[in-house]
């Protein structure tokens, strides 16, 4: 029946409407604010999902921790959960529940760049503005273009892509194929280590895949006819693993005749179970450090609990991100912990220029945005594929 | 003859509802299209962001701009829908890269209104700039496609929807074909993956008289809802003017209709080619509110969702189209932890309303197995099959009599052959 | 020229792919006039089903049975049950809107197939699996001077050849081939002539399925992985290659098929890896407007 059922959408509608409510109660302690919420942002599902479900975890992990260890003066932290699914338009109106709500002080993500450039300026535009902090979005126009609300813990674009040129050159490299994987984050990254190659006169051969491919042959080929000696595959997705395994039906064995360059999603040890161990010997970067390879009592005290929690095998599906998220969350939660509370409310603005000026402690040790909301110091991790895990082999500073 | 019977019970006088009910799709489709139904439909419609805000005003919740962004999300796919509910519903083509013009105008519009060009037009200027460059693909698509047969036509446009994404997704830097860089260094023309940012919204008054400062959000909303009206009234009139007519008559049975000197060619490529414009409106309009022209709007997936909420509420409906379209936005916001489903949930209920009821909840096109040869789509009529318990009972005498007189006429010596 | 003869190898190694799928879509297009657009999507279940067989027998060792054995079992399993998923298919979806307006089956397909990649992603894995190929086929790289290609790729040639000539020899030379190219010409003429229609829709489903399963074997024993998406675009593109080889001629499609894996080859290998796909929908809406009997199909009458 027609209009039955679009009065019963409308009252189900209404009832949903009711419980969305976030309500503010007179505030009692001075010090103590009524309410607190962040939230966390990510692809958790859709084509995503592999970065984002494991930095969902790690979030949430961090709330927890901090709630146990008091909260903010007492008051536990809300944490809502925004599945933005890659896709800007969403991310827009799931961010607008967050932005009329003055108890939400700030976000944990957005993860993907292109969410970031597509929702910034609503962000921005806020009043209050809603200040975020990601922990892996890249592209260097996050930054640059001098938002207030803009930060992020993880390495930029133009650290990462002359990071990883200079590594490949320092290993001898004489010709490198670079490929990306048509992302918003792989096109940015390739660009910029293409540029820094192409700088110190190192003759390149740009090609993109697509996501989701699986057939190869056709730019195995054609790296074969350009006689690279390295391939560097900027890609956050799983096509690293067929790849290689392509690469190595070719004739081109990687460590032997043929060397390999990978960044963040493919420092991820379940790539040398996918290829069968055709990765070995392959190298990986990282923005972010993997807790599990960073020396220091607070990362590997987090990989232990993060195991707890999750089940031992949990690490395998964490994703590159389940470490700087933690890392992001912490430096959110600790600002608006060193916020004033004024009536029981704690205002963005007092997050943000919190964000801005304190130094953060984390399971990375120290951390301090600076002007432009990055972090001084973050470094590249340089990974190989040896055996069955991705060893650590040393930071490079970006 | 004898007399009339007399009735055997009180003639009922059915409730002016009842009888829409019982007259079926087409009926309640009448019902639902006359003026003293849409005009309070969107009147009512127009007003619920500020009833939101009035409840937000006055109690703790916090809701307001967060629904009235569904909302508006919920109206844009309604528009969608009734545009493609032209083409597939009215025009029987199935244009399965319907989306790729809803892309098309928003990148259009994108392009003239930000700093990718550097050109910052004014929406009275843009918008028949984004109608052209729609129109023209719409026409470079439609021309030779529309000669093939339906399914065709359906893996042309599918093809037409891949390459547009394929195109948007590369052309941020200068093709390279061959070897051979074609254009000038640094040009960068979609985006690319990240698709275009900082599109300028309309300039529009920020508030109007009477009703106040207008945030951003629910100026948005009004225009969509306007468009729809607007979209809707159009498509109304039009049905009943002659393409309205050419399109019904094809629909039967296009050899007929052929037959009947109807330019079949020139009537499916006016319906493809509005549903195109008005899908590229609809891009324009949508780049300006989230301020963003994303490769996304190409995607398949969108062009499925779209294709459900037609189905669903049914072929050759408006009101069906526009339910469709609220069934299909609204409940996945609600249900945000069953995102993980959506598609899952969304196929069978593709799968299931065509088994069991092709033409949808409100659809009067019937693509149901025919029964007798011939014809394309049948429309169902809109008579309703009398009720047999609501004739009045004939009584034995009445019986015997319409024996008699029959008896009577065979018996008549002048009848006998 | 030799990058030019090892892009033409890979082309019809991805050619022998694109036309055993392609003969599907041909085949079902013949009897029913119908575009089954989840076609793809059976091919994607054959390669689960073959890494499903294969994960469990290299991870548990069950009794060193010989990777022989294994294979075979995986090729049995492939292709029953992509069979039995198409007949499946068919029989719910299908043949209840038999004798509607063309759309209708076309929608439900379109349907199926999302159905198909949804349950697959939710159901077994939304990441790509991986099937152990090492450990069940030898991973020989086959050297002729320059060129190279893996043992896997050459297989995959040679039974593909092998099961088109099977196939042909079943329409063109036994009883119930003829019956199958009966119903496609005229499937109420074929009723009278005592043809049980029904059942040959049935088996044209079930052999058109099954080689879509084998196709899944053999691409995850080629290139050793299986994903919730592989059958989307690979389904378009074989459908292209049905509709350039002429829809509803199987020959045409086996020829279309390889043409169109050197087309992709060669177009990717030679102007652009970024454009590749959109040379393939070109050709294919080059190939429909100019020719839409493909090249070996019937000229069109024109229908509604």
């Amino acid at each position: 029946m027609a209009q039955p059922r679009i009065f019963a959408l409308i009252a189900v509608a209404t009832v949903g409407l009711a419980a969305c409510g976030g309500g503010s109660t007179t505030g009692a302690a001075a010090n103590k604010p009524d309410k607190v919420q962040i939230a966390a942002e990510g692809p958790f599902t859709g084509d995503q999902a592999s970065i984002g479900a494991g930095a969902l975890k790690a979030i949430q992990l961090a709330v927890s921790d901090f709630n146990k260890a008091g909260g903010v003066n007492g008051t536990p932290v809300g944490l809502l959960i925004w599945d933005d699914q890659h896709s800007a338009q969403t991310a827009q109106t799931l961010q607008a529940a967050g932005i009329a709500d003055p108890t939400v002080l700030g976000i944990v993500g957005p993860m993907n760049s292109g969410v970031v450039l597509g929702s910034v300026t609503g962000l921005q535009a806020a009043t209050p503005p809603l200040p975020f902090v990601s922990e892996s979005a890249s592209n260097t126009k996050v930054t640059d273009s001098g938002w207030s609300v803009a930060h992020r813990v993880n390495a930029r674009d133009d650290a990462q892509g002359p990071a990883d040129a200079a590594f490949m050159i320092a290993q001898g490299a004489k010709k490198v194929e670079v490929m990306d994987a048509k992302s918003d984050y792989s096109t940015a990254l390739a660009d910029q280590t293409e540029a820094a190659l192409k700088a110190k006169s190192i003759p390149t051969q740009r090609d993109s895949v697509k996501a989701g491919t699986t057939d190869f042959s056709t730019i195995i080929t054609k790296i074969k006819s350009f006689n690279a000696d390295w391939v560097y595959f900027a890609d956050e997705g799983p096509e690293a693993a067929p790849f290689v395994s392509q690469l190595k039906q070719a004739g081109l064995t990687i460590g032997n005749n043929i060397n390999f360059l990978g960044t963040d999603g493919e420092e991820d040890s379940s790539i040398i179970t996918k290829s069968q161990s055709a990765y070995d010997g392959a190298y990986a970067t990282n923005i972010t450090a993997d807790p599990a390879g960073v020396s220091g009592s607070a990362a590997a005290a987090y990989v232990t609990e993060y195991k707890t929690a999750y089940g031992p095998d949990s690490l395998s599906s964490a994703g590159p991100f389940y470490g700087s998220a933690y890392e992001a969350a912490q430096t959110l939660l600790q600002a608006i912990k060193n916020s004033p509370v004024n009536n029981g409310k704690i205002s963005r603005a007092d997050v943000i220029s919190h964000l801005a000026s304190d130094t953060f402690t984390t399971i990375f040790g120290s951390v301090k945005f600076n002007a432009k909301g990055d972090v001084t110091g973050g470094g590249i991790y340089v990974y190989q594929a040896k055996g069955n895990a991705m060893v650590v082999l040393k930071q490079v500073s970006g | 003859m004898s007399a009339q019977p007399a009735p055997t019970h009180p003639i009922q006088t059915t409730h002016a509802l009842k009888r829409i009910w019982e007259s079926g799709p087409a009926g309640w489709n009448q019902a639902l299209t006359r003026p003293a139904v849409l005009i309070p439909f969107f009147v009512l419609a127009a007003a619920v962001p500020l009833l939101l805000q009035y409840v937000e005003d006055n109690s703790s919740w916090i809701g307001a701009q967060y629904w009235t962004l569904i909302l508006a999300n919920c109206a844009m796919y309604a528009c969608l829908a009734v545009a493609l509910n032209l083409v597939v519903g009215y025009a029987g083509l199935l244009n399965l890269g319907f989306i790729a013009f809803f892309g098309i105008g928003s990148y259009a519009y994108a392009l003239v209104a930000s700093d990718q060009l550097h050109q910052h037009y004014p929406v009275w200027a843009a918008l028949p700039v984004v109608v052209a460059v729609t129109l023209a693909f719409a026409l470079l698509v439609g021309v030779p496609a529309l000669r093939l047969r339906g399914d065709y036509l359906a893996i042309v446009t599918l093809g037409f929807g891949l390459i547009m994404r394929d195109l948007i997704l590369d052309l941020d830097r200068p093709p390279v074909l061959a070897g051979h860089q074609f254009g000038p260094d640094g040009l960068n023309l979609t985006g690319g993956t990240n698709g275009i940012h900082q599109v300028d919204p309309f300039k529009l008054p920020t508030s109007l008289p009477l009703l106040g400062p207008v945030p951003h959000f629910r100026m948005y909303y009004w225009i969509f809802i306007g468009f729809l009206a607007l979209t809707v009234y159009c498509m109304l009139r039009w049905r009943n003017s002659r393409s309205g007519r050419a399109w019904v008559a094809i629909r039967d049975d296009e050899l007929a209709a052929r037959a009947m000197g109807v330019n079949t060619f020139k009537y499916r490529l006016l319906a493809f080619a509005t549903s195109a414009v008005i899908a590229g409106i609809v891009g324009m309009i949508d780049a300006a509110f989230i301020f963003n022209a994303f490769p996304g709007n190409f995607d398949v997936q969108q062009t499925v969702m779209v294709f459900i909420m037609v189905i669903l509420g049914g072929l050759g409906s408006i009101p069906g189209a526009i339910l469709g379209a609220i069934l299909f936005t609204v409940p996945p916001f609600l249900l945000q932890q069953f995102v993980f489903y959506k598609y899952l949930v969304i196929s069978v209920v593709l799968i299931a309303t065509m088994v069991f009821r092709p033409e949808g909840l409100l659809g009067t096109v019937s693509i149901r197995p025919r029964k007798n040869l011939g014809g394309t789509l049948e429309l169902l009529t809109a008579e309703s099959a009398v009720e047999a318990s609501e004739l009045p009972a004939v009584t034995d005498t009445e019986v015997a009599d319409l024996e008699a007189s029959a008896g009577a006429i065979v018996e008549d010596p002048e009848w006998k052959q | 020229m030799s990058i030019f003869l090892q892009q033409l190898i890979n082309g019809l190694e991805l050619g022998s792919l694109y036309a055993l799928v392609a003969l599907g879509y041909t085949l079902i297009y013949g009897i029913l006039e119908m575009l089954n657009f989840a076609h793809g999507d059976v091919y994607m279940v054959g390669a689960f089903l073959a890494a499903g067989v294969a994960a469990f027998f290299v991870h548990n060792e069950v009794a060193a049975i010989p990777a022989g054995l294994v294979v075979g079992l995986m090729v049995v399993v492939a292709m029953g049950g992509a069979g039995l998923l198409g007949v499946g298919i068919e029989r719910i979806a299908y043949r209840p809107l038999r004798n509607a307006n063309r759309l209708a089956p076309l929608i439900t397909a379109i349907g199926v197939s999302l159905f198909l990649e949804s349950a697959v992603q939710v159901w077994v894995s939304p990441a790509p699996v991986l099937v152990p190929s090492n450990a069940l086929v030898p991973q020989t790289v086959l050297h002729f001077g320059t060129l190279t290609t893996p043992l896997t790729g050459l297989s995959l040639f040679v039974v593909a050849i092998a099961l088109m000539v099977a196939l042909d020899a079943f329409v063109f030379r036994t009883r119930f081939g003829s019956a199958m190219r009966a119903t496609a010409q005229d499937r109420e003429a074929a009723t009278f002539m005592g043809i049980d229609v029904d059942r040959v829709i049935l088996v044209t489903f079930f052999v058109a399925s099954a080689l879509a399963g084998m196709a899944g074997v053999l691409f995850g024993l080629w290139h050793a992985t299986a994903d919730f998406f592989m059958g989307y675009l690979l389904g378009i593109k074989a459908f292209t290659a049905a509709v350039i080889g002429g829809i509803g001629n199987i020959r045409g499609a086996m020829i279309g098929g390889m043409l169109l894996g050197v087309l992709e080859s060669l177009a990717g290998g030679f102007i652009s890896t970024q454009f590749q796909d959109t040379f393939v929908f070109l050709a294919l809406i080059t190939v429909l407007l100019i020719r839409p009997q493909g090249l070996f199909g019937q000229p069109l009458t024109d229908r509604a």
